[in-house]
């Protein structure tokens, strides 16, 4: 990608965070997979990271010059889908058991 | 071998909290350990409340304090204390009465909780659902901040000074000398020597504790939270707690998100596991669906769990314990986060000067071998 076109490029699509955020926290020290999703949120919105995390590691490896396995993908939290509370919640009107 | 006033074990909102008023009293040589990043234990897993509606005079006088501190920081190291209240909800007349003595004692200690009407509380947070309640208790001094941003805070605000803070560096040994008073401190990456040194490592406390041949009453107990997708910022301010409802509480982040749990199970057992569950998520979702009945409707994003570690009677251990020059300042049980900045304080003014007028004593860890115990503190949000 030229240099001109970083920033413009949306990395998380729930987030709006963009690759210029990115590389910034990353060059602040935020140099972790799990510090950059802490620091912008990227990877934190409805699709849980599918489509940017990969995308993260790949920003994550070319800016500290390392392989990309060298590069751990935050731990998944459940649910893999969000998952309306009613449903978990059981029958509607149902309270506290 | 580098030589060092006072070791801080564990970078979580204590021990950077500690470290800070270390500094402001002009101790210059402190050094925080942390093993992973600063706040990645259960300081960056908590529910971000801060409040001083609590049951018991020490621990009333604690948050006062704290929340005047809380306010200062927010200033001082640039993150947002967001005091937008706690509301505890009433559902029987008891339950309302036990409340309004527990109010008497807030106000005669400063603490302005107000007794408010179920539509009162409404105006509040307006998705309540207030029609089985009896009343609910608001005190508007209390609040929230955002766990990360507070760490990340103290972190800008060491580098500028004295306070040496080292992420990624695990403590090995801690070495004493032959008359029993500490000698130095190994880490994974060097060592320091030094006379003081702060168990501040949380639910990693009982290690620290061993390394000195010291069996710490502290347990770690799995807690957990949710977080939905985020909805329109002010829906709900107050940090909502029902203690009805398996004791939730849940509030809004500045993000939108409603984040929030339930209190841990009683047959839940100590453990370093976080695995989340099921069961968990079931229940948080019955209670949230009763407290504010439009819940149903979000969708959980993030589910997570932390540690409550926990003290044998639910509050904390603060102070010098066992060996000379060692202070603990751990077990919280579950509210560390929100009293740090005045553990930091008290804790501070005990390495320096050897007395706080904190209410320190309340919390000296020796009261466990004593079988002094104390009423637990009310352990939620």
């Amino acid at each position: 990608m030229s240099e001109e076109r970083a920033g413009e490029t949306i990395i998380c699509r729930c987030r709006d965070v963009t690759e210029e955020e990115i590389v910034e926290a990353i060059h602040q020290g935020y140099d972790t997979m799990e510090l950059v999703k802490r620091k912008t949120k990227v990877g934190t919105g409805t699709c849980g990271g599918r489509t940017c995390l990969p995308l993260v590691q790949r920003i994550l490896a070319r800016e500290k010059g390392v392989n990309l396995t060298e590069i751990d993908l935050p731990r998944e939290r459940a649910p893999i889908v969000p998952l309306p509370i009613r449903y978990v919640a059981g029958e509607e009107g149902r309270s506290s058991r | 071998m580098k030589s060092r006033d006072v070791i801080i074990i564990g970078g979580g909102s204590t021990g950077l909290s500690i470290a800070y008023y270390l500094s402001k009293f002009g101790v210059d040589d402190v050094s925080v350990l942390e093993m992973n990043y600063v706040g990645s234990g259960s300081t960056g897993r908590c529910g971000t409340g801060i409040r001083a509606q609590f049951a018991d005079e020490a621990t009333i006088k604690m948050m006062k304090h704290a929340e005047g501190e809380w306010r200062e920081l927010a200033e001082e190291i640039g993150f947002e204390f967001r005091q937008t209240g706690y509301l505890y909800l009433h559902h029987t007349e008891e339950e309302l009465n036990q409340y309004r003595q527990i109010k008497e004692l807030q106000n005669s200690l400063g603490v302005p909780t107000e007794i408010l009407t179920p539509t009162e509380a409404r105006e509040l947070c307006e998705p309540l659902d207030v029609s089985k309640l009896t009343g609910a208790s608001y005190n508007p001094e209390d609040g929230k901040a955002h766990p990360f941003e507070v760490v990340t805070g103290f972190k800008k605000y060491f580098q500028e000074g004295n306070v040496e803070l080292r992420e990624n560096v695990k403590v090995v040994e801690v070495e004493l000398r032959k008359e029993g008073r500490l000698k130095k401190v190994e880490t994974a990456d060097g060592t320091y020597e030094t006379e003081v040194l702060v168990n501040a490592a949380g639910g990693w406390a009982p290690a620290v504790g061993e390394m000195m041949g010291l069996d710490l009453p502290v347990e770690p107990y799995r807690h957990q939270a949710i977080i939905t997708e985020p909805f329109k910022p002010g829906t709900i301010e107050p940090m909502v707690i029902s203690m009805k409802h398996e004791s939730a509480y849940l509030t809004q982040t500045e993000r939108g998100g409603i984040i929030g749990g339930v209190g841990t199970p009683e047959d839940e057992r100590p453990t370093y596991d976080t695995t989340e569950t099921l069961d968990f998520e079931e229940r948080v979702s019955r209670a949230f669906t009763a407290i504010i009945p439009s819940l149903k409707y979000a969708r959980i994003l993030r589910h997570w769990a932390g540690y409550y570690a926990t003290s044998p009677d639910g509050n904390p251990l603060l102070g010098e314990y066992k060996v000379p020059g060692h202070y603990l300042a751990a077990g919280y049980s579950g509210h560390g986060y929100m009293m740090a900045p005045s553990v930091g304080e008290g804790i501070a003014e005990l390495i320096t000067s050897g007395e706080t007028e904190l209410p320190l004593d309340y919390y000296d860890p020796e009261r466990i071998d004593r079988g002094e115990l104390r009423d637990a503190a009310v352990q939620m949000g």
